[in-house]
C-alpha cells in the first residue's frame, strides 16, 4: 500500500526553486557581461542570502532539511548503492553530498564574488575594503569554480533524470509540491511551520542587503 | 631633402607598426600594462556613473571616453614576441591565434570610438547601453587570452 505524505517543507521548496532561478540566471548573465553584471550582482546577492538560509535551516529546520537527517557515512552510502535501501525519506546518502557539495561551493562562489574585480569595471561590493592581494585571488577562485559548479549542477540533472528514466522515481514533482509516494509502513517526518522560516529568511535578506548596499558606502 | 627625410620617417613608421620591437621584454609588459590601466581607470569612471556609483557628470564622461578612446591602440604595440611570460597574465595564444586578438582589439577599439561619441551627446542612457557592448569586448578577449 502506498501513501502520500509531505517530506519537504514549504521554505526547503521555495528555498530550491528559488536558487535554482538564480544559478540560472547567474551562468546566463556571468557569460554574457555586458551590462548583464548588474543582473549578476543582484542575483548572486540573493544566492548568498539563501546559502546562508539553507545552511541554518540545515540545522533548525524540518526533520527532512537537517544535515544531521541525511549526512551519513561512507558504510550507509555504500549500503545504499548496493541495495538502494536508504534510511530516510528525503535525501537519500548519496544524494546528500550533492547536496553539500552544491552549497559549499554556491558559498564559495556568493562569498568570492563579494569582492571580485574583473578589471574591466565590474568590481565586488567588498573589493574595496579588502587587500588587493585578496581581490586578486578570489577572481581567480570566481572564475575557476563556476565551473565546479557548473559540473555539480549537470551531475544534479543526469541525476534526477537517471532516477526518473531508470528507476522510475520522480524526484522533480515531489520538490514542487512536497508530497511523495511511500509504503504506508513509514512515518511522516515532522515538518516545522513557515513562521520560523519567513523571521529567518527577512533577517537574512536584511543583513545581505546592508553588507552589500549600506556597509560599502 | 627635408621632404625625403620627412617621408622616410613616415614611412618606417608606417611599415613598422611595433616601433617597439627592441624593446625590452618588462618593458614592453610594464607599458602595455599601464595603457591598459588608463583604459581601465576612465573606463571604470563611466561604469561608476551609468551603474549611480557615483552622480553621472557629462563634462567628465566625456573626457574619461575620450581619454579611453586614444589609448585603445596604444596597448598592442607592445604585445611583441617574447612577452607571454613574466609579470604578465597574457596567454601564449595570443601570438599563435594573432588574427582573432587583433580582430579582439579591433573590436574593442570601434566600441570605444563609439562611447567617445556617445559620451559627447550626454544621454545617460545611451552612454550606459554603449558601455555595456564596450565591456563584452573586453570580456572576449580576457576569456579567450588572460590567465585566469
Amino acid at each position: 500500500m502506498l501513501k502520500k505524505i509531505r517530506v519537504w517543507d514549504f521554505p526547503t521548496r521555495v528555498f530550491h526553486w528559488a536558487l535554482a532561478i538564480c544559478v540560472t540566471g547567474l551562468f546566463a548573465t556571468g557569460l554574457t557581461g555586458g551590462n548583464w553584471i548588474a543582473w549578476h550582482e543582484r542575483f548572486g546577492f540573493v544566492v548568498l542570502g539563501l546559502v546562508i538560509f539553507r545552511l541554518i535551516w540545515g540545522f533548525a529546520g524540518s526533520e527532512t532539511s537537517r544535515f544531521s537527517n541525511f549526512v551519513r557515512s561512507p558504510r550507509v552510502i555504500f549500503h545504499y548503492l548496493r541495495t538502494g535501501e536508504s534510511p530516510t525519506l528525503g535525501h537519500n546518502p548519496l544524494g546528500a553530498l550533492s547536496v553539500v557539495a552544491l552549497l559549499l561551493v554556491l558559498l564559495l562562489q556568493a562569498l568570492t564574488g563579494l569582492v571580485v574585480d574583473d578589471d574591466i569595471a565590474n568590481k565586488g561590493p567588498l573589493a574595496d575594503k579588502v587587500p588587493s592581494a585578496w581581490v586578486a585571488l578570489a577572481t581567480t577562485v570566481h572564475r575557476l569554480n563556476k565551473w565546479l559548479l557548473g559540473a555539480l549542477v549537470i551531475t544534479h540533472l543526469l541525476a534526477i533524470a537517471y532516477y526518473a528514466l531508470v528507476k522510475k522515481e520522480q524526484l522533480i514533482k515531489p520538490m514542487i509540491s512536497g508530497e511523495r509516494d511511500v509504503d504506508s509502513g513509514h512515518a511522516a517526518p515532522q515538518l516545522k511551520g513557515n513562521t520560523s522560516a519567513w523571521v529567518l529568511a527577512l533577517t537574512i535578506a536584511a543583513a545581505v542587503y546592508w553588507l552589500v548596499n549600506i556597509f560599502p558606502k | 631633402m627635408q621632404r625625403f627625410l620627412i617621408t622616410a620617417a613616415l614611412s618606417a613608421a608606417i611599415l613598422s607598426p611595433f616601433a617597439s620591437a627592441q624593446m625590452k621584454p618588462e618593458d614592453a609588459i610594464k607599458h602595455r600594462k599601464a595603457a591598459f590601466n588608463v583604459i581601465a581607470y576612465n573606463f571604470g569612471s563611466i561604469g561608476a556613473m551609468v551603474n549611480n556609483r557615483k552622480s553621472y557628470n557629462k563634462d567628465e564622461a566625456i573626457r574619461n571616453a575620450a581619454t579611453a578612446s586614444a589609448v585603445t591602440w596604444q596597448p598592442y604595440e607592445f604585445f611583441i614576441p617574447g612577452t607571454d611570460t613574466g609579470d604578465t597574465k597574457a596567454k601564449s595564444n595570443i601570438w599563435t591565434d594573432a588574427a582573432k586578438f587583433k580582430a579582439g582589439a579591433e573590436k574593442m577599439q570601434s566600441e570605444m570610438a563609439k562611447l567617445a561619441s556617445v559620451a559627447r551627446d550626454g544621454d545617460a542612457n545611451a552612454l550606459k547601453a554603449q558601455f555595456g557592448e564596450v565591456g563584452k569586448t573586453c570580456k572576449g578577449c580576457h576569456d579567450d587570452y588572460r590567465k585566469e
